[in-house]
């Protein structure tokens, strides 16, 4: 079974939307700062509509936010 | 850390101290133990102190919950589950081979040991949900 990683934005972005700080983004999509640390490290994938959010939240769409990268081929 | 996470350390932690005492009692003294001031005791003590953690926990950190806590007690529930279900179930055919043959579990109070054995399950459990919480939440952070 291939294992997927998704890599995001959302550091950069946050930074190029007025320097905006983990804890405003947290409260703009409805999550805990905690979960805004571990999206941003990869850590943690979101739930497609908390992605949906915080593409949203940027303007942006999905994949300018999330890139999705198997690393193995099927 | 969140208030979650540092409420599961805090679990952990209260339960721990509590229950290795009250068990390493219960299954040494077995007559000694079927006071009912011990049982009670143990529930007063494990009520106050885990209060206590919490209100202060409270006071210096905001209770949230999103999708990512959800997930970490959905799973951690499962695990402490399994635990429990395992657990039941060996104290329950336990039970029964002792009950066809007595000679397989030396003369003590069979009611009182089986009911402790249980609630011990039941307390490995919790352990297993609150260890479990601290590891994802770790892993995922």
């Amino acid at each position: 079974m291939s294992e997927a990683i998704i890599h995001n934005q959302i550091r950069k972005l946050r930074f190029e939307h007025g320097e905006m700080t983990q804890q405003a983004l947290a409260e703009q999509v409805g999550i805990t700062r905690q979960t805004v640390i571990a999206l941003e490290r990869s850590k943690y994938y979101p739930s497609l509509e908390l992605a949906f959010k915080i593409a949203h939240t940027f303007g942006l769409g999905l994949e300018d936010v999330f890139q999705y990268e198997p690393t193995d081929s099927s | 850390m969140s208030y979650r996470e540092k409420s599961s350390w805090a679990n952990l932690a209260v339960t721990l101290a509590v229950f290795i005492p009250y068990f390493w009692y219960v299954f040494r003294e077995p007559v000694a133990s079927l006071n009912p001031l011990v049982h009670i005791g143990v529930v007063i003590v494990i009520s106050v102190v885990s209060a206590l953690a919490h209100i202060a926990l409270a006071i210096f950190t905001k209770d949230e919950r999103d999708e990512r806590d959800a997930i970490i007690e959905t799973k951690s529930y499962r695990n402490a589950y399994l635990v429990l279900a395992v657990g039941a179930m060996l104290v329950s055919i336990g039970s029964y081979f002792s009950a066809i043959n007595p000679e397989l579990l030396p003369s003590r109070p069979l009611l009182a040991q089986v009911a402790a054995a249980i609630f011990f399950c039941f307390v490995l459990a919790e352990m297993t949900n609150w260890t479990t919480q601290i590891v994802l939440y770790r892993r995922l952070s």
